[in-house]
């Protein structure tokens, strides 16, 4: 039980005083919404960032090319529109590649219904980019027939939703022929199309099947929003040996981006890191990181400081960037375009909770799409959809929980040198006062009164290093607050004595605490 | 309004109430489905209509083979390569019902007993390259195929020696070698995985510029198929782009207990070929020697590269749809009909008669292929069982599929995984 206590050594000189402030002693409804926060490892960040913060796109469908995104190489390239670079991933496969074929409707003389395969087939022929009947469901199959038998089609569907029709060879051909054919036969198809809410396409034309193909066992899911990682993610579909479903987005065809111009391949599995940040990580995936993006520059006007996750990879999660922004948080909001129930939101926020449970300060929240056809007028479309607006209110809901509507303890403290464990001190109303850790490995959660003689504190068990017994209070708190925090202080300490101090140059980090509290 | 629906068409007759004979009468008022008599079952021969197709005609084989009747059809090798393949397709399947009565193997076993004639006739025709596709009832296309009873066997009794390494089972047999694409579960499913097949022969051909003829697809399915979606989209298909493919039709009359003729409205399956610019033939499915000549010409067909072909083999299965099916809906009199035409019996007597072979080498066989058979299942009794290390072993090609635990390595990485202890 006893936790040495991490240092933060000569960090404490960092510590800039104009880089944060103190929040008041305020009432939650006069909050602005600033809090900060101190971590272990020394980094100060209050509420407006420095100039590390990636410029933002804010539109869903940006036009002009000088929108950079974080996924923008350093070298310069050549600007594609994101069809342009799905084809150009698609060229170069097939370049690459003889046994490298696409099928679908449409997809040949008419060059795609999204011009994604637009002068493919004068490339290469007929037959390497087949024009085929309708029937989905024979040709998604005829695609896993070629593929068990030495080819690597890339079967397109003309909308995701017309793939409903091939459920049957998707799911038990597709997915299950390797396994069932105990590993004799591999089936390097990419199944890919566009799919999602567009402006006004009907119910019909706007589904959104992530949420029913994600429990097919033997299959990949990804989903490309920029130009950059269609190209990357196209092509490392195209290799992989494994069956890939590719999910693409109506509204998205006309993103325009710089790519580089030597070849390059992304990983699969991999998330991607839009916007670093320190108070709550959004994940998101498709269309929605426009939405998110757009809502982050409202958030950090405001003073908020989002951590934007494309997660990409829709199955499997990529659960160790993920894992990794949620320990540095604590909190998490869902930003996806799926149906409300059993979706891709529904599963991320299970393989959450289960795996990191214990850094999490809040429930997940999730925001989907309503459980809704599409329909066809536009304000009603509007409103099934996720929009910025939303996103906003439920960041700042998340993170007003765990924010510091504090005591001020500035005048009451000073803060040691060195070696604690800080400690956010944070509230959810003006009678409750949090306490909570940032720091990974202490993973309690403990509410108490403002009057600290609450009996759950009898139960925790402090461990303090020796350096926290140099602390002192001072006087006039030890007569009302600190009675009781020198009460928690003496309960099941070990080397320290019932009164500290804590010492700062810049006195205004007064709030923190030193305690390491395990429950 | 009280009732708008008249008596009249309540008046199909109900199977588990009605006498059975009666049911089967071609006399019966006509009933929700075909109100043609195709098959009234004294006739074994073929229906010999030309199609009115400009580009293709149907055929009929009884009448090639009556002018062969002056030449044998096959030579004594030949003769007994074909025997000893049909009485290795019958006695496997004989032992697989013994097994499954005795518990070694469970889930849903469809037997090909009666069926012999067809896998035999086709598949001994094609080479080691050429592909195979079926459906459940798929233990004899792929032993007819090359594929060893004893991973037939292994396979049946979910053994990791299995040629599926226990994972397929009865229904999924699949064996690269021998090219052998499956065993499909669901009906029609197997027919756009063969047109796939045919398609990447195609491919190589054209694309890739491999040399060589085309390799041939067999698509093998039953009647109940033909009334499938699936079915009827890569006729289209593979018509358009004449794949090297032959879609074999083993009508066996009844899809569980739905008869062909209850279900279709035109039950004459080989007639539907025609209208996507294929040819379609009829064929005794029962005649091993009919079979194999119409089968020449198909798969001759199709490796010139002149398109696919619909052969419709008029065949029955002994027993019922799968040892869980009881098999009452049957009428016993169409069921000894057919009996009398069992295609060994019948090859036998065609050898015998035109003094091919005499009775003792036939018995030899028949003593051989007993021993093959035991010899499967004592090694498929003495094969060990999956270990658990074998669960997700092969649900990706590529096992980084199963993505990025939170560590920052790959699943695949973790030592424990392939105990299966790794969250998907």
């Amino acid at each position: 039980m006893a936790t040495i206590i991490e240092g933060i050594g000569a960090t404490t000189s960092s510590l800039n005083s104009d880089r944060f402030q103190l929040p008041s002693r305020r009432s939650f409804s006069e909050r602005k919404g600033r809090f900060f926060s101190v971590r272990s490892e020394g980094k100060v960040i209050g509420g407006s960032r420095g100039g590390n913060v990636s410029p933002l796109v804010t539109n869903a469908v940006a036009t002009k090319g000088d929108s950079s995104t974080a996924s923008t190489s350093a070298k310069p390239g050549h600007e594609v529109l994101l069809f342009e670079a799905l084809r150009e991933g698609l060229d170069e496969e097939m370049m690459r590649d003889p046994t490298v074929c696409v099928m679908g409707e449409d997809v040949g003389h008419y060059g795609g219904s999204y011009k994604v395969t637009k002068g493919l087939a004068e490339k290469y022929g007929d037959l390497r980019v087949l024009d085929t009947p309708i029937a989905e469901n024979s040709f998604t199959g005829m695609g896993i027939g070629a593929a068990m038998t030495g080819l690597r089609p890339v079967i397109e569907g003309m909308n995701m939703g017309f793939l409903l029709l091939a459920f049957n060879q998707i799911s038990n051909n597709c997915g299950m022929l390797h396994y069932t054919s105990g590993g004799q036969f591999k089936i390097p198809v990419v199944i890919r199309g566009p799919g999602g809410v567009g402006r006004q396409l009907g119910a019909e034309h706007s589904q959104r099947l992530e949420s029913y193909f994600q429990s097919i066992p033997g299959i990949q899911m990804v989903a490309c929003s920029t130009p950059y990682n269609a190209k990357g993610l196209i092509k490392a579909a195209i290799r992989s040996e494994n069956p890939v479903i590719f999910f693409e987005h109506v509204l998205l065809y006309n993103l325009k981006e710089r790519i580089p111009d030597e070849e390059y391949v992304l990983s699969l599995e991999e998330a991607e890191m839009v916007r670093p940040g320190e108070h709550v990580t959004i994940l998101t995936y498709s269309r929605m990181r426009y939405h998110v993006m757009q809502a982050a520059k409202t958030l950090v006007n405001k003073g908020y400081d989002p951590e934007v996750i494309d997660i990409r990879s829709l199955k499997p999660f990529d659960l160790y960037r993920i894992g990794n922004s949620v320990r540095k948080t604590h909190r998490v909001l869902i930003v996806e375009e799926c149906m409300r129930t059993g979706g891709i939101g529904a599963s991320l926020t299970a393989a959450i909770t289960e795996n990191f449970h214990d850094y999490l300060d809040a429930p997940i929240v999730c925001l989907s799409s309503q459980d809704v056809p599409t329909p066809y007028a536009g304000t009603l479309e509007e409103w099934t959809v996720v929009q910025p607006a939303q996103i906003v209110t439920a960041v700042e809901q998340l993170c007003a929980s765990c924010h510091v509507d504090c005591i001020d303890y500035s005048k009451d403290y000073t803060w040691p040198n060195q070696n604690k464990k800080l400690l956010e001190v944070s509230s959810c109303n003006t009678d409750t006062v949090l306490f909570s850790t940032l720091l990974p490995n202490m993973d309690s959660f403990l509410s108490m009164q403002t009057d600290f003689s609450h009996e759950s504190l009898v139960d925790c068990v402090f461990t303090l290093d020796m350096n926290l017994s140099e602390c002192e209070p001072k006087a006039d708190f030890k007569q009302n607050k600190l009675a009781d925090f020198g009460t928690v202080a003496k309960l099941g300490t070990v080397n320290s004595k019932p009164s500290f101090n804590l010492n700062n140059e810049n006195s205004s980090i007064a709030h923190a605490c030193a305690l390491d509290m395990s429950l | 309004m009280s009732c708008a629906f008249s008596a009249v068409t309540m008046a199909q007759p109900n199977p588990l109430t009605t006498n059975r004979l009666s049911t089967y009468a071609i006399k019966l008022p006509p009933f929700l489905g075909s109100t043609r008599k195709l098959r009234p079952h004294s006739l074994s021969k073929s229906l010999p209509s030309p199609s009115k197709s400009l580009r293709s005609s149907t055929s009929s084989v009884s009448d090639v083979v009556k002018e062969l009747k002056s030449n044998l059809l096959i030579t004594k090798e030949e003769g007994l390569e074909l025997y000893e393949d049909m009485i290795l397709g019958r006695a496997f399947e004989d032992m697989c019902a013994q097994m499954y009565y005795r518990g070694k193997m469970f889930g849903f076993v469809h037997l090909y007993n009666g069926q012999e004639a067809v896998s035999t006739g086709f598949i001994k025709l094609l080479k080691k390259d050429d592909c195979v596709v079926s459906t459940y009832r798929d233990h004899v296309h792929a032993l007819s195929k090359g594929v060893t009873a004893r991973a037939v066997m292994s396979e049946l009794f979910g053994k990791t020696t299995g040629c599926c390494r226990g994972q397929g089972g009865s229904m999924h047999m699949f064996d690269k070698e021998h090219n052998v694409l499956g065993g499909f579960a669901f009906i029609g499913e197997g027919i756009p995985v063969a047109t796939g097949a045919a398609f990447t022969s195609l491919y190589k051909r054209n694309v890739l510029k491999e040399a060589g003829g085309n390799t041939v697809t067999l698509a093998f399915f039953g009647d109940g198929t033909c009334n499938n979606g699936q079915f009827y989209e890569c006729l289209n298909m593979a018509a358009l782009w004449k794949l090297p493919i032959v879609f074999v039709v083993e009508n066996n009359l009844w899809a569980i207990g739905m008869s062909h003729l209850r279900a279709t409205s035109d039950p004459e399956i080989w007639k539907k070929a025609p209208a996507f610019g294929m040819p379609g033939v009829h064929v005794d499915g029962m005649d091993v020697l009919k079979v194999r000549e119409v089968a020449k010409e198909s798969i001759l067909r199709a490796r010139r590269g002149e398109g696919p072909t619909l052969v419709e083999c008029e065949t029955y299965r002994f027993r019922g749809h799968s040892l869980a099916d009881p098999d009452e809906l049957r009428d016993p009199a169409e069921k000894a009909h057919y009996a009398k035409r069992d295609p060994i019996a019948a090859m036998k007597k065609y050898m015998i008669e035109n003094k091919l072979v005499n009775e003792s080498e036939l018995k030899a066989i028949e003593k051989k292929i007993d021993e093959v058979v035991e010899d499967a299942v004592e090694f498929a009794d003495e094969s060990p069982l999956p270990p658990r290390s074998q669960l997700l072993g092969n649900v990706f090609a590529d096992p980084k599929g199963f993505g990025i635990a939170p560590d920052g390595t790959y699943r695949c990485e973790d030592p424990k995984f392939t105990q299966g202890t790794a969250h998907v």
